[in-house]
């Protein structure tokens, strides 16, 4: 081994050290040394460092191996330990083998990882998809132009009918001024184009993909009316009457007329200002009538209706589209209520009152780390920053809880709010709605802040802890720290086989007040794990047992002990609290957190 | 259907602003972060040092110049907020003196210059190394995995593990200096 390769590989050593923290006294003094004294030696340390910057940022495309780890993983060779290995190793590299590569990581075509396959068939099967509503849509398009075709060619003749039967009156002499009047007015009726009927106007947007590549994506652009199908992204339009709808993707729409569309699939929210009162949605199975209000509205694939009214009220026909009319058949009307919430079924008139949910659409312009949060589809997604976000939902505040602002959003320069908790009995308390929502399986994440307590005694503070009331009556799993700032995770499994209930703690790590931390925990049938700053910090594994379920979630509050109670906590702010129905993956949780590192 | 564009035009919330910030951000994060590690060699403080920065960089987005160096930008920003880190902290906290601050520090700019293809020869570094070597990897860095849970799947000491992943590490930088040799950078 040469002197430099001595020094590289004490200084590769040094480096993984000092990252780690594990660093001891000496061996930082040799490194300080080292970078000091020896020139050679600073090329490796920022060699070193390099290559940990990109090991940070390992991409998945470089792992030649399945993600899915076995619990028990396997051991690693007697002649990996120490240094001697190393020293082999170098000695080998040294003797002109550049690197050791394995025979079958040779560039021939790999076997797909179970994973990998899913994938493919679901791109295959989205692809074959979209072959086919493209077919739909050229069809429809097609029976649309025959009929709108066919629409005018009675108006003209009808025009000219009426015209002719009102020229009979006149004299013959006349009569003729005025078949020369007809054929003149036929041929105008005949020749005159079709106006273009723009009925909105595009006045925002968001990574626009349409079906269609022509119709607009930039500000301004005028819309008219033709099934548009929106694949990707936001956009928001605004009817000439001026209402203002937002459509998220994916989404099919007609904008009939400049106060009227058809959402035929996928989620909008609209605004209608007085002026644009009586502004009118259809879907397949209702049509809902604007009284000057705020609403959202979800078609799902089966053709069923959800209606959301955050503002004012609407009138709910439900019903069948008649094809051929256009029209609701066997119609059944109400009124829905700010706060209320309802469902066309599909197939039926039958409406169903839901559980109104403020939070599931989205009424202005996504920012960057709102797209990442929503890009993985989070049964509950709270961004704290509407006063009405929270009180009109199913959150109960106490004593001093509130919205407060924490700085200004990416973006927009408007000002980005959390949720103040946890100061002289202040507590907010999340009591659904949990339908849908995972029992087993699912991910809980969130940004946290948290002040320094000032009374010493109060030696332990809950940040927030989800409670099974209606299953086993217990706190099902908590986030807390001590005054020592060491953070805890601590939840209860529940084996079905056994029936028995298990309390698990562990210490997560250190973390620091007044500093925004990103929060996530996933859980399936076997592991719990948790993230904070898009990093593992933990992973616990609890074989056939699963997570206890949650019936509410108690946000900063105090900390809740069986003996004692609640104890008061600290100031603390929840910021972005999601729910997901399923664990997201160790990268996706790595991109929502670096997408809204500018909090 | 009416597909008559307007002209050219830009969303008002879809901001130009955030547009750039954000494309500048993510071409000079890497060259920024590698400063601040060179300085600060914890992972911990560096990201917060990184986070930080990259706050600054957003609210301060209306002083910077376009066409002027935003990377140099970022690391006087950076250089700021380490000093003030350094100055808070005690002694025996900071991993690096005074003395060699200073000296890294010119070095530091200079190499980072080049980080982003460092970073990308490195991924093909990666796809060469041995099935046990990359596993140790995945679980390292892709799963991130403490070295210390790692050393208890595998029955192995702290030591060993963190042994093994120094050695991986020289043998990737070998890798890319070799590359860097061959592609006549070195």
């Amino acid at each position: 081994m040469t002197k430099e390769e001595n020094i590289a590989a004490e200084m590769s050593e040094l480096v993984i050290l000092s990252l780690d923290k594990t660093i001891t006294p000496e061996k930082k003094k040799r490194l300080n040394e080292l970078i000091v004294s020896n020139p050679k030696a600073r090329k490796i340390y920022l060699d070193c460092l390099s290559v940990q910057i990109g090991l940070k940022h390992i991409s998945s495309i470089s792992i030649n191996q399945s993600l899915d780890i076995p619990p028990q993983l396997e051991q690693l060779p007697s002649e990996m330990d120490g240094i001697a290995y190393l020293e082999e190793l170098v000695e080998q590299e040294k003797n002109g083998k550049a690197i050791e590569v394995e025979e079958t990581a040779e560039p021939v075509e790999r076997v797909l990882t179970e994973e990998e396959c899913e994938a493919k068939i679901r791109a295959f099967l989205r692809e074959e998809k979209a072959i086919d509503e493209q077919e739909r849509r050229l069809e429809e398009e097609a029976r649309c132009k025959i009929r709108r075709r066919e629409l005018r060619r009675r108006q003209r003749a009808h025009r000219a009918r009426t015209v002719a039967a009102k020229v009979k009156k006149y004299s013959t002499i006349g009569a003729m001024a005025a078949v020369g009047m007809v054929l003149a007015f036929y041929l105008y009726a005949l020749l005159m184009p079709v106006p273009p009927a723009s009925v909105a106007k595009l006045t925002d947007g968001l990574d626009i993909k349409w079906a269609d590549p022509g119709l607009p994506t930039e500000l301004d652009g005028l819309l008219g009316p033709g099934l548009m199908k929106l694949e990707e992204g936001y956009v928001e339009i605004t009817f000439d009457e001026g209402a203002r709808i937002i459509l998220e993707a994916p989404t099919e729409i007609n904008l009939e007329k400049s106060n009227r569309a058809f959402l035929k699939l996928g989620k909008l929210s609209a605004d209608v200002p007085i002026q644009a009162r009586g502004f009118k949605i259809d879907t397949p199975t209702a049509s809902i009538v604007d009284i000057g209000t705020e609403f959202g509205l979800h078609v799902k694939e089966d053709g069923s209706s959800d209606i959301h009214v955050f503002k004012g009220k609407i009138s709910l026909l439900a019903g069948k589209i008649d094809d051929m009319v256009g029209n609701l058949l066997n119609k059944v009307e109400q009124i829905v209520e700010a706060g209320q919430a309802r469902r066309v079924i599909a197939g039926s008139s039958k409406i169903q009152d839901i559980h109104f949910v403020q939070t599931g659409f989205v009424k202005t312009m996504p920012l960057p780390n709102e797209l990442a949060v929503r890009k993985n589809d989070p049964a509950i997604y709270y961004r704290f920053n509407e006063k009405e976000e929270i009180l009109s939902d199913t959150f109960e505040l106490g004593g001093r809880a509130e919205i407060v602002s924490v700085g200004l959003d990416l973006g927009k320069g408007s000002t980005n709010c959390a949720l103040k908790v946890g100061q002289s009995d202040s507590f907010a308390i999340f009591d659904g709605p949990f339908q849908g929502l995972p029992q087993k399986a699912g991910t809980l994440m969130m940004w946290i802040w948290y002040e320094q307590p000032d009374d010493k005694e109060d030696n332990e503070f809950n940040i927030f802890s989800t409670m099974d009331e209606s299953h086993h009556n217990v706190q099902s799993s908590s986030i807390h720290a001590d005054i020592n700032d060491k953070l805890f995770f601590e939840y209860v499994t529940f084996d079905e086989d056994s029936g028995e209930l298990s309390n698990h703690e562990c210490e997560i790590m250190m973390l620091k007040p007044a500093r925004w931390y990103h929060i996530a925990i996933t859980f399936d049938r076997h592991n719990t794990r948790v993230y904070i700053n898009g990093n593992k910090v933990g992973e616990h594994y609890h074989g056939s047992a699963y997570l206890g379920s949650w019936d509410k979630i108690y946000l900063g509050t105090e900390y809740y002990d069986l003996e004692v109670g609640f104890i008061s906590g600290t100031v603390i702010m929840i910021d972005e609290l999601a729910i997901y129905t399923q664990p997201l993956s160790p990268r996706e949780i790595e991109e929502i957190y670096w997408s809204a590192n500018m909090k | 259907m009416v597909k008559q564009q307007s002209q050219p035009n830009q969303f008002p919330n879809s901001n130009p602003v955030v547009k750039q910030f954000l494309k500048l951000i993510t071409s000079g994060q890497y060259r920024i972060y590698g400063y601040i590690l060179s300085l600060v060699p914890k992972s911990d403080d560096a990201d917060d040092l990184m986070q930080e920065t990259t706050i600054i960089m957003w609210e301060k987005f209306n002083e910077y110049e376009e066409g002027t160096n935003f990377v140099a930008w970022g690391i006087s920003i950076a250089r700021n907020l380490i000093m003030n880190y350094r100055k808070k902290q005690k002694s025996s906290y900071l991993y690096l003196t005074d003395e060699a601050i200073e000296i890294i520090e010119a070095e530091s700019v200079r190499y980072m210059e080049d980080l982003e293809h460092r970073v990308s020869i490195l991924q093909d570094c990666i796809k060469k190394l041995s099935k046990k070597d990359n596993h140790l990897i995945m679980l390292r860095y892709y799963q991130n995995e403490p070295v210390k849970a790692i050393a208890q799947s595998f029955g192995k000491k702290i030591k060993t593990i963190y042994k093994s992943i120094s050695r991986i590490q020289f043998i990737l930088m070998r890798c890319v200096r070799r590359t860097l040799l061959e592609e006549g950078i070195l």
